[in-house]
């Protein structure tokens, strides 16, 4: 009959339990090895981090600021530059506001007052937006001090508010 | 052309937080010298935000816009107050060496390893200072707040009371837009790219603090990789790069959670006075702030009850005491203001028991794992996590270190920080879906994270050394008899 033996460099004999000892010290062992290549792994990924940076760096460097804002968003270019054309405390009503284009305008136009409301009405959802219906009178316009009128249905257009309409 | 014009100027924006911070660290920390110099200096950052944030708050709350004389005024009259009621001699909070440490040189390993972290923190730091405003969270969130705050104040605006504006979540803190529009304030003018000096100020802190650290637990080899697996996160380099509220939460909680850990380990009452101020800091900077103050507060507890001897405990609550009031003091204003603001629709409801759907969290647990663990890339195109999941959750469960104090409380903040997440949304009004949100996830879990570096630091060191320890004998012979 076959028994299993360990034999230590010693030369002292173990049984079953110093086996089971020494596997699971050397299953330690392997599983050391394969979390620290995990690890490893991981740090070797680096770049895939760093490309997103580099990434950054290769396609604005060497750009102008309006350069890099079209790169970066063209409706942030686009709308810094409306913006630019109005004093900074112009007050512009905005009708048919569409979601992205009305809260990205709030913040390119700013300290500019703009706004889609006579109600200060609440409107985050695509619903609300498409249930937008509060076109002012040129009475209420001149009357809550608004300076312009800017449309994003047909275009970016805009007009001054004309206090003389109001006035006859 | 690179660098910007006006970089002196965001350099000393960025020093005047510095300098904030080192007159709140020369209040709370009597022993200078337990901490590396360069630790000293990062620990000023955060704690600058946290002690800026709200003195500029109350000075908009009453009516006053930002300028650059009033801020460095405060500071430099803080400074005379706090010398002239402690004394301490300046000397030891500027030495550079703390005693005649020994200078290992670093081996060709370690260097690799501190190329990559180098490699990652300069590109960001880079990209950052020629990036112009242009994500969704900074133009509609934070970016806007900023302009409020630095174009008017908190008294006279109206930003808080228009409806059309609650996609901008009127109620959110306000101590990331005062922070920008403290850049701003010094340049004299708004600048969509000069803000952004601090985004990369934030990494390089948090990865100089998770250094230090690690590297009070660990080997220096075990740090420099955990840091460098940090440096070069996919999901960090993503989110530092805009106007995010994400990071500096990241860097705040880990300041404090830092400071908490050296308190569960030494019970030194002033790195836990610190975590309390920095947690104050925190909830200034987001919602969030408030769960890691409760799971932070309950990890505190379990330490006090678990790993004190019962003479000491009292003491120790009194330390809790302390902690909760500094981070209490620190908040209250804007607590107080953000219960004035009307509060709009919103997805996210009160956590109670009839508005968590319980049905929903398979689906959700689902969605949580299988975006963090198994996508490579969220649905925007950004890479995430590399394997980092896939890597860390065996070191968590297989090592000894997790079940060990005080390293089970680290995993413990973890899992309450994120059943906490998982309770809000379950409680929420948005549909749970397997590709729900995956953007949110991504930068939730940033948050959650500071734990997790150093238990893992932990664990690595753990499996380092069964892999450097002698073998047992090779020659495992079968005898026959």
């Amino acid at each position: 009959m076959k028994r299993s033996r360990t034999t230590v460099p010693d030369g002292s004999r173990k049984g079953g339990r110093s086996i089971l000892r020494q596997l699971l010290s050397r299953g330690r062992s392997l599983l050391a090895g394969c979390l620290l290549a995990a690890l490893l792994v991981q740090v070797g990924m680096f770049f895939v981090g760093l490309l997103v940076p580099v990434h950054r760096l290769t396609t604005l460097w060497g750009k102008s600021f309006e350069d890099r804002q079209l790169v970066v968003s063209q409706a942030a270019r686009v709308l810094s530059e409306i913006a630019d054309r109005f004093p900074v405390d112009a007050k512009l009503y905005l009708t048919y506001p569409q979601r992205q284009l009305h809260w990205n305008s709030v913040y390119f136009f700013y300290p500019r007052l703009v706004t889609a409301t006579m109600t200060n009405g609440e409107y985050r959802t695509d619903e609300a937006y498409a249930a937008w219906n509060e076109l002012p009178t040129e009475d209420w316009l001149v009357t809550n001090g608004f300076t312009h009128v800017m449309s994003y249905k047909n275009g970016l257009q805009y007009r001054e508010v004309q206090p003389a309409a109001h006035s006859q | 052309m690179m660098l910007p014009n006006n970089f002196p100027a965001l350099l000393f924006a960025v020093f005047v937080i510095v300098a904030a911070g080192g007159v709140a660290f020369y209040v709370i920390e009597p022993e200078p010298l337990h901490y590396r110099w360069w630790e000293r200096l990062a620990y000023c950052y955060p704690l600058g935000m946290a002690a800026l944030g709200m003195p500029m708050f109350l000075m908009s709350w009453a009516g006053h816009r930002l300028h650059v004389a009033p801020i460095v005024g405060l500071i430099g009259c803080s400074a005379v107050v706090a010398y002239a009621i402690r004394r301490a001699p300046l000397t030891p909070y500027v030495r550079l060496r703390r005693n005649a440490e020994p200078r290992v040189p670093l081996s060709e390993m370690e260097w690799s390893l501190v190329a990559i972290i180098l490699a990652c923190l300069i590109a960001r730091t880079m990209a950052s200072l020629i990036t112009p405003m242009n994500d969704w969270d900074g133009i509609c969130v934070w970016g806007l707040k900023a302009k409020v705050v630095f174009f008017e104040t908190v008294r006279t605006t109206r930003y808080f009371n228009r409806n059309e504006l609650q996609y901008s979540h009127p109620i959110y803190p306000l101590l990331v837009p005062f922070m920008y529009a403290w850049v701003a304030t010094v340049l004299g003018h708004w600048d969509d790219v000069g803000i952004f000096i601090l985004n990369p100020v934030n990494v390089i802190v948090a990865t100089a603090l998770l250094y230090g650290a690690l590297r009070r637990q660990t080997s220096r080899m075990t740090s420099l990789a955990v840091t460098a697996a940090f440096a070069s996160f996919p999901a960090l380099m993503n989110y530092a790069e805009c106007a995010q509220g994400d990071v500096p939460l990241m860097l705040l909680n880990a300041a404090s959670l830092y400071c908490l850990f050296d308190w569960m380990q030494s019970r030194r009452l002033p790195s836990l006075l610190m975590a309390g101020f920095l947690i104050g800091g925190a909830m200034f900077t987001k919602e969030e702030g408030k769960i890691i103050l409760v799971t932070h507060t309950v990890v505190i507890a379990l330490s006090i009850l678990t790993a004190a001897a019962p003479a000491e405990r009292k003491k120790l609550f009194g330390h809790l005491g302390l902690y909760l009031l500094i981070a209490g003091i620190w908040i209250l204003p804007w607590v107080i203001f953000q219960r004035s603001i009307p509060a709009g629709e919103d997805q996210f409801r009160a956590v109670t028991a009839s508005n968590i759907r319980w049905s929903e969290l398979p689906t959700l647990i689902h969605a949580i794992v299988g975006q963090n663990a198994l996508h490579f890339y969220n649905t925007y195109g950004y890479p995430k996590w590399n394997i980092f999941w896939l890597m860390a959750v065996p070191y968590i469960l297989f090592s000894r270190t997790t079940r060990s104090y005080p390293y089970s409380l680290l995993l413990l903040i973890f899992l309450l920080h994120a059943a906490a997440v998982l309770l809000i949304w379950l409680a929420s009004t948005d549909p749970i879906t397997l590709d729900m949100n995956e953007f949110g996830w991504e930068r939730y879990v940033l948050i959650m994270m500071p734990p997790i570096w150093l238990l893992l630091g932990k664990c690595v060191d753990e499996w380092w050394a069964v892999w450097k320890s002698p073998r047992m004998p090779v020659s495992v012979r079968t005898t026959a008899n």
